[in-house]
């Protein structure tokens, strides 16, 4: 078990009701290979600064998953298949870099 | 005598010196210093150009160790189009 930082941008027709159902997708997912997210964060509907796939904005997902390897590749591949997200990654995290706290996108409002 | 060369000292450390080279310390080290991450762009921000180019070590003054942290920080935001690749 380890601990996983994983980011998501999606597409910019998609409403953000829909873009929070795909956020509980993956959280039903990790729960359910015995994983365990510690943080959601939805970073709201954002420019981007540069146009992905003719998007110009997108909806930002933010979560800290506590799981193991093979559960994150699994959800890497998942997420590959949903054409609702244009983009992911997820990033190995220390647990000393891992904080309570809400992140500085949502604390700071002028975080453009 | 010897007032004269404690005068010629002086003169020399002016003289030698007259704008201050002493390093400055990296704003990234430290105890009060920011956390550099990629979902800090406010920070991330300053450290690089008008441009969005990362800003040279020699210009920031910031440590080795931190300026590796900070690429890689930025890279990351590249990537999540959070900062810009380049600003035209």
């Amino acid at each position: 078990m380890a601990l996983y930082e994983l980011v998501f941008i999606v597409r910019q027709e998609v409403s953000p009701v829909r873009a929070k159902e795909l956020a509980k997708k993956i959280n039903d997912f990790v729960k359910s290979k015995g994983g365990d997210v510690k943080k959601e964060e939805y970073w709201g509907f954002r420019n981007l600064a540069y146009e992905i796939k003719k998007n110009k904005k997108g909806h930002y997902l933010f979560f800290v998953i506590n799981s193991s390897a093979s559960c994150m590749l699994e959800l890497s591949n998942q997420i590959k298949l949903t054409e609702e997200i244009i983009r992911h990654v997820i990033m190995r995290i220390k647990e000393k870099q891992y904080f309570k706290e809400p992140t500085e996108m949502i604390t700071d409002e002028n975080n453009d | 005598m010897k007032t004269m060369i404690k005068l010629q000292k002086k003169y020399l450390k002016t003289d030698k010196r007259p704008y201050d080279f002493r390093q400055r310390s990296c704003p990234l080290s430290g105890k009060n210093a920011p956390r550099v991450d990629y979902k800090n762009l406010k920070l991330l921000k300053k450290f690089t150009s008008e441009r969005g180019k990362i800003l040279p070590r020699r210009i920031t003054s910031v440590s080795t160790k931190k300026q590796k942290e900070l690429s890689k920080a930025i890279k990351r935001a590249r990537f999540l189009a959070l900062l810009p690749y380049i600003n035209k």
